[in-house]
């Protein structure tokens, strides 16, 4: 008797065992919304209170082109879109002036005067603004992905993701340095990218701004290399990044503060040079009240850039390019 | 002091999967609202080349090892330390992976899809253990299967399962392996891989779904010996088949056979065949006219099988992720957009390509897995038929032997026969 009891106890199990595979295989691959990670996980942390919007739409340029991958914007309101094998230029109207064809496809753009820097798998390939290619820079190695793009006058620096580092080129390509090493005795934390995001900008004493995005942290390094400081915290409110591997994107102001793209979320906020937050510049979901504009749910934004007046040109999902500026200008 | 040898084993696995508990987290695990689940780490496993060949050199040696063992020395402890080896060696050590359970699939991508270049280590642990198999019997599942191995220090009360309950689970496997071919061929998942119950053990990570199902298991295993190998593993299925023309494989008696009814309980699982009597063998004429109807019916079981099968075959695609995407955006079209968008399709439509292209696509995976549901049915449906058909058959025996096929040549009912 107590045989058989161990032995209906066992076959249940095992069939119990069977019968959760086969739902697993079966049932819960069935639909992409129920599975979805980021539909209404994020519903909340997506609501705004539209008293926090403190930018307005002031332009929407319609590119026309397709998988564009990234934006600049020089002294003269230009604005430059990379992607789909081609650069093209708009001036500060929205007008087409000029495209070019490069020979790869380009993942991210950087401007430095008449030169132009394309990260392109693991190469950076330089151009002049007419389109001429001046030369293709030596990799850090080949597995490498350049991710983003920044110019600080001097030094071109390449944010390598799959490389998690930072590489620090003179302007004719010589591969001076590599930043972003974990180290134990300045402090350097190493950079932990759980995906492709991985920002770098300049700021506005000439140093370094990294998104160490697993750390969700913006991490400040002197050009040089060395680990200085970093701000950002894990959170669902405004203070901080949620989700996964944020922030996706950021951009410096002309004042120092930040503006930084939340993905998941869907949230452009800006913050001081100290990391305090002060506002929204667009965001999805249900806002609380009006709003000039929605980015529209998992709208993901590509690239944002700078221009010189402190407008904010945010590209879209739908290779638009959006211009902000502050409500009280 | 074999019980005692085991309980040590058994606390020597337990600290292996508590060994990384002083591990801390590098970074602060970001929050999630909501049901989202944080997805386990997945250890890639890319090794040099000359690991690779190290690892078919390990495998070669083991099987050469454990058949010499089994079948030359008739010694159990050889086989009892050479799962230990194996379960640290290709479990722990290698993390499960490339394992011969798994190659299969490596094996069916390769013959379906000519873009998918098949590494030589999937073919060496595919082909290895079959080879000797065909020559020693199934010394694989013996003792060079982590899997085996893992389940085979549990085995501690194991008790005999009645035969219309082993024929019936039995059929698990089949069906089992019948999706994983057509999962591999159609290029959609390695669900062999997907649902391995002990790889997450051994690699301290994983699912708590999958850890679940692995302890149920392991569960099981202590009162059904090794419940994975018997009626699950599809590897294992081949296997059997080609245990079954083995030329050497071990025998209880070294001689003779005495029928002293010592080894009659021996096996764990059951994979003994008792001395029939001589009133069946007389019965001829019933079994001849059963044999010829089980023969007529086969075909017929090969084509309601394969129908019924095909019937499902859109449930079986569903599981492809074009399918699945092609499907939802139908869906949306008919339906309209919904609030919430899932990841995926968003990211479809940014990626620029044509919905058409998609659908085409989809519809042609549809199409295989109907041809390939056909063919996996009428193959449950043949096996179905031969098995009654084999039952009609009567094989006298006078002696106690080992069922060639589902013998896991464990060498456990060696130390119970007095015939030196």
């Amino acid at each position: 008797m107590k045989q058989k009891i161990i032995i209906a106890f066992s076959v249940v199990l095992l069939l119990f065992a069977i019968f959760l595979i086969a739902r697993d295989l079966f049932h819960s691959s069935h639909s992409m919304t129920d599975a979805s990670c980021c539909g209404d996980d994020f519903t909340s942390a997506k609501q705004v209170d539209s008293t926090l919007i403190g930018y307005k739409r002031i332009r929407i340029i319609e590119t026309g082109l397709k998988n564009l991958t990234g934006i600049a914007v020089n002294e003269k309101g230009d604005i430059f879109a990379c992607g789909n094998m081609q650069v093209s230029i708009f001036d500060a109207a929205g007008t087409k002036t000029k495209t070019f064809n490069v020979d790869s496809v380009p993942g991210c753009i950087a401007l430095s005067g008449n030169d132009l820097y394309l990260g392109s798998g693991s190469h950076v390939i330089h151009y002049d603004t007419i389109g001429r290619k001046l030369a293709v820079w030596k990799p850090y190695n080949n597995e490498g992905y350049i991710a983003s793009l920044a110019v600080n006058g001097k030094y071109i620096y390449a944010a390598d993701a799959l490389n998690k580092r930072v590489l620090k080129y003179s302007p004719d390509g010589l591969l001076l340095q590599d930043i972003g090493k974990k180290d134990s005795i300045t402090g350097a934390p190493g950079f932990v990218l759980p995906s492709l995001y991985f920002d770098i900008a300049f700021g506005s004493f000439n140093d370094l701004w990294v998104a160490n995005t697993g750390r969700l942290q913006i991490e400040n390094y002197t050009s040089n290399g060395h680990f200085q400081s970093s701000w950002g915290s894990s959170s669902f409110d405004n203070s901080g990044f949620g989700g996964c591997c944020n922030p996706a994107h950021f951009a410096i102001l002309p004042d120092g503060g930040f503006v930084t793209y939340e993905k998941g979320i869907d949230k452009i906020k800006v913050f001081d040079p100290t990391g305090q937050f002060l506002s929204i510049v667009a965001a999805a979901g249900s806002f609380k009240g009006n709003s000039d504009f929605q980015l529209g749910n998992n709208h993901l934004v590509k690239d944002i850039a700078i221009g010189i007046n402190g407008s904010i040109y945010v590209l879209d999902a739908y290779n638009q390019i959006n211009v902000f500026r502050k409500k009280n200008l | 002091m074999r019980s005692k040898t085991q309980i040590y084993i058994l606390v020597l696995i337990i600290s292996l999967l508590t060994l990384n508990l002083p591990a801390i987290q590098r970074f602060p695990r970001p929050e999630f609202e909501g049901k989202y689940q944080i997805p386990a780490t997945q250890v890639t496993n890319i090794q040099p080349a000359i690991l690779q060949y190290l690892d078919i050199a390990v495998l070669i040696a083991c099987m050469s090892l454990i058949s010499w063992f089994i079948v030359k020395r008739r010694w159990r402890k050889g086989v009892f330390w050479m799962s230990l080896f194996s379960l640290l060696y290709f479990g722990f050590y290698r993390k499960g992976c490339i394992c011969p359970v798994g190659s299969l699939q490596n094996v069916t991508m390769a013959l379906f899809n000519h873009a998918y270049k098949i590494p030589l280590t999937a073919v060496a642990f595919f082909t290895i253990p079959l080879g000797f198999t065909l020559f020693f019997g199934r010394t694989f599942c013996a003792g060079v299967c982590p899997l085996g191995a893992i389940q085979d220090f549990f085995a501690i009360r194991p008790v005999s399962l009645k035969p219309w309950i082993r024929y019936l689970l039995g059929l698990i496997p089949i069906v089992y392996l019948g999706l994983a071919l057509l999962y591999a061929a159609t290029g959609t998942d390695f669900i062999v891989c997907r649902y391995d119950p002990f790889v997450e053990i051994f690699r301290h990570n994983g699912s708590y779904f999958m850890f679940f199902i692995g302890g149920a298991l392991l569960l099981t295993g202590i009162f059904i010996a090794r419940p994975y190998c018997r009626f699950l593993c599809p590897y294992g299925v081949l296997l059997n088949l080609v245990s079954r023309f083995s030329k050497n494989h071990v025998s209880i008696a070294p001689g003779a056979c005495i029928s002293c009814k010592l080894c009659e309980n021996a096996c764990p699982y059951d994979a003994i065949d008792k001395p029939t009597g001589l009133s069946v063998k007389n019965d001829n004429r019933e079994l001849i006219k059963k044999l010829i109807i089980y023969c007529l019916v086969t075909p017929l079981l090969v084509i309601i099988c394969g129908w019924t099968i095909s019937k499902y075959s859109g449930e079986f695609a569903q599981v492809n992720f074009k399918v699945r995407l092609a499907n939802e955006l139908m869906t949306i079209e008919r339906k309209g957009e919904p609030v919430t968008p899932a990841t995926e399709i968003t990211t479809f439509r940014s990626s620029g390509k044509p919905v058409e292209n998609l659908y085409r696509e989809a519809a042609s995976i549809v199409d295989r897995f109907y041809a390939g549901s056909w063919i996996m049915g009428g193959f449950i449906g043949l096996i179905l038929g031969i098995t009654l058909a084999r039952l009609t058959i009567y094989k006298y025996r006078k002696e106690y032997l080992v069922n060639k096929g589902n013998c896991l040549s464990c060498a456990r009912c060696l130390e119970y026969c007095p015939v030196k």
